[in-house]
């Protein structure tokens, strides 16, 4: 099934139909659907996040499906433009995420905050509050990287 | 909120620059300066936000990959992914801090792996549980050129149900990819059906069987299992599994492998008529076979010959009536279904069309073959229940309706057999744990084949319920004496001693939907209850062997009982509509004693052994 052109996360879940109800109360997400293996197990779902579809499944031995729980963190964050972080912030916090890094303003022009959700899998909660043209940018990357140094 | 930020450039002109931006590609001026203005407005025209935002949209998910070595990742994705970078960012040490690539219209962001932000690689973590999935135009050469630059092909690019041809890669980093083309639209609802059908056989095939057995497995009641036995080892070269020899010399029960499947046989007896079956029997050699088949004391129905459908086959009957076709499908002829075992019962009852239609609703059949003929008379079915086929043709002429007996295995023997009473098949005894571990019905359908509904139950289960101690209320030895009772309904009868006397049942045997026979354990004495309104029983009663105590003014035999509590026992009888024959009282010979006459005629002396009276 089409999801857009966009590159889709493929979520391995442990627990993967508590984490759609998750994705449910932190994320207004919509289930698009769910397959079930014979086990009960969620062999595949789609859920919505506004435009974004995200993939899901449990974890299933035998096919590389390893969820963060077994691996101990996840690789990959999921960065998800929002049109309020700082409301989606807290209702995924309250929903029992792990605050990575709080919401703040970023050089980049967003306004930004790391999550990791009661699976481990990490959310780049981003909302854009201005455009920042190539050379400004350049600019502050360069101050924001002497500061660092200078700590 | 807004207001506690820092002030920033005019967030106003960056939205318009952007819009430039997007413009220039555009063709027609006209256009060009209609959507310009169009845009303009709206960039400018909400008040307080165009002063924070820009575009705001909401529910954008792009995957951020940490990555160890992520300068060499990107020239990775360039050259097997044909990845274009868009931006990047390092640190003063010259480390990807971030960067964002397109595989086709895809943003991917990408950062150098950074333990202090807790941003961990797939090297770190020893592998990843999110993948990234993407559609490209051509899978095909996405997993050539993807594999041609050092990915690793996890599963080769298949096509799949729900219309997309997709292939499984990890990176040299570490990195999942599931890379699909779509090749077809498929409704979600299309998809879900396609979905539930395959879960659905494939917990039918998951369904636990003792060990060589499928979901249909035929079972033939004779006079002269023995016999039968001794024809099948000689005629199909059958293995004898087990055997379980009766008191009276007869065969309780005994398991055949025939031809790789199982065939079950016991002596038929009062309960258990003769059955004579059909099978579909498929072997090596046909020729051979039905050779031996004679020599072994079958009667030919037809010689081996080609039949148009693909099979060469030979039919015998043996010596107890059951058909045996005899068949091998012919290497020119497309194969059938794999569910189509060895031992294929071949029903041929009278409305095939109409037991298809059972079958479906009783037992979720589907059908793997069906052909009729212009007055939709079936001339032959296959059907489908769990892991095997039941084949079918309408009765006619030497091939007459002979309804078997099927021993089926489901996943829960009671849901099962309350489907097949829906479906409208009778029932010959409810789901129940047998001694031997599984749990087992029985039902009859409207046409005549009887089916043993029955769950296996998992080696653990099967032993706990043999390791259990017999119930404490039965003895190890049967006393010597066992009453013999007669009633009118001696399954009630049987429920209400279980409930006056806490006995318990041992065995029940059904017939026409009824217990016929119920054996109880009560105390250390067993009873038996008999139905005296069996049709077997009307003989007796003619020769005036029997009678119920209703038929009769009174009862010559009354039942002296010990139990722990008289008292206790005698209030139980009373309370479920007995008669009181005697108050309790205590008794000159050492007992505390009462007595009833039960609503079934019989009468009790229930009595505990005063020195034992709690009082």
């Amino acid at each position: 099934m089409p999801v857009g052109s966009r590159a889709t996360p493929y979520l391995i879940i442990k627990g993967a139909a508590r984490a759609v109800d998750f994705y449910r109360n932190a994320f207004d997400a919509i289930e698009v659907v769910r397959l079930e293996g014979a086990d009960g197990r969620i062999a595949h779902c789609e859920i919505k996040i506004g435009e974004a579809s995200i993939l899901l499944a449990d974890e299933w031995e035998g096919v590389g499906a390893t969820s963060p729980s077994a691996l101990g963190g996840s690789p990959v964050i999921i960065h998800l433009e929002v049109d309020d972080v700082d409301t989606i912030a807290k209702r995924a916090v309250d929903a029992g995420a792990k605050v990575i890094f709080p919401v703040q303003d970023q050089f980049y022009g967003e306004r930004a905050g790391r999550v990791q959700d009661p699976f481990g899998h990490l959310w780049l909660l981003s909302t854009k509050i201005e455009s920042v043209p190539p050379p400004e940018m350049r600019k502050r990357e360069r101050s924001r990287f002497r500061e660092n140094s200078d700590k | 909120m807004a207001d506690a930020r820092p002030p920033r450039v005019n967030s106003g002109i960056a939205a318009l620059l952007e819009i430039a931006g997007e413009l220039r590609g555009l063709p027609r001026q006209e256009f060009k300066m209609q959507l310009k203005a169009s845009l303009k407005k709206s960039a400018l025209s909400t008040p307080s936000k165009a002063a924070v935002t820009a575009r705001r949209r909401h529910g954008i998910a792009t995957p951020y990959l940490m990555i160890r070595d992520a300068s060499r990742a990107i020239n990775f994705y360039k050259r097997a992914f044909g990845a274009a970078e868009l931006s990047r960012m390092e640190d003063p040490s010259g480390h990807i801090a971030h960067a964002e690539i397109k595989i086709g219209d895809a943003p991917i962001m990408i950062a150098e792996e950074e333990p202090r932000y807790f941003n961990l690689s797939p090297d770190s973590l020893g592998g990843s549980s999110a993948f990234v999935h993407l559609y490209v135009d051509d899978i095909d050469a996405f997993a050539r050129r993807a594999e041609r630059g050092g990915a690793k092909v996890l599963e080769a690019p298949q096509d799949y149900p729900y219309g997309d041809r997709r292939g499984k890669f990890v990176d040299p980093f570490g990195h999942v990819w599931m890379v699909a083309t779509h090749r077809h639209d498929v409704t979600l609802e299309q998809m879900k059906a396609d979905w539930d059908r395959s879960v659905a056989a494939q917990k039918a095939k998951s369904v636990p069987k003792p060990e060589g057995y499928h979901s249909v497995t035929p079972y033939l009641q004779v006079n002269g299992a023995a016999q039968l036995i001794d024809f099948l080892k000689r005629a199909f070269g059958a293995e004898e599994v087990m055997r379980v020899n009766q008191p009276d010399g007869t065969i309780g029960h005994a398991q055949m492998r025939v031809s790789g499947s199982v065939v079950e046989l016991a002596d038929a007896n009062q309960q258990f008529k003769p059955n004579p079956t059909a099978i579909w029997l498929f072997v090596d050699d046909v020729d051979a076979t039905y050779q031996r088949a004679l020599e072994a004391g079958a009667e030919t129905i037809h010689g081996p010959v080609d039949q148009d459908y693909g099979n060469r086959e030979a039919s015998v009957k043996d010596p107890f009536g059951n058909h045996w076709y005899v068949a091998k499908r012919l290497e020119a002829a497309e194969p059938w279904a794999p569910e189509l075992r060895s031992v294929t019962p071949y029903l041929h009852p009278k409305g095939a069309a109409r037991l298809i239609d059972f079958l479906r609703e009783a037992f979720g059949a589907e059908e793997a073959e069906l052909h009729a003929d212009e007055h939709g008379v079936v001339q032959h079915a296959q059907l489908k229940i769990g892991d095997s086929i039941v084949a079918m043709g309408e009765a006619h002429g030497p091939y007459p309706s002979m309804p078997p007996a099927l021993h089926l295995y489901v996943a829960d023997a009671d849901a099962t057999y309350r489907g097949a009473l829906r479906a409208g098949a009778k029932s010959l005894y409810e789901p129940r744990d047998e001694s031997y571990g599984d749990r087992a019905s029985g039902v009859i359908d409207p046409f005549g084949n009887v089916w043993y509904i029955a769950t296996y139950q998992y080696p653990e289960k099967r032993a706990a319920l043999r390791a259990q101690p017999a119930p404490q209320t039965a003895p190890a030895v049967p006393s010597a004496i066992m009453p013999f009772m007669y009633c009118e309904d001696a399954g009630a009868a049987a429920d209400f001693y279980k409930k006056v006397f806490e006995a318990t049942e041992l065995h029940r045997a059904v017939e026409h939907g009824r217990a016929s026979h119920v054996q109880l354990a009560i105390g250390n004495t067993r009873v038996m209850l008999s139905d005296a309104t069996m049709p077997h029983v009307a003989e007796s009663i003619a020769k005036g062997y029997v009678r119920t105590p209703h038929q009769l003014p009174g009862t010559p035999l009354h039942l002296y009982l010990y139990v722990p509590d008289a008292d206790a026992a005698f209030q139980r009888a009373i309370d479920s509509g007995s008669e009181m024959v005697h108050p309790v009282e205590d008794e000159p010979w050492g007992d505390r004693c009462g007595g009833v006459r039960d609503p079934f005629g019989h009468i009790w002396y229930i009595a505990t052994p005063l020195k034992d009276v709690r009082r």
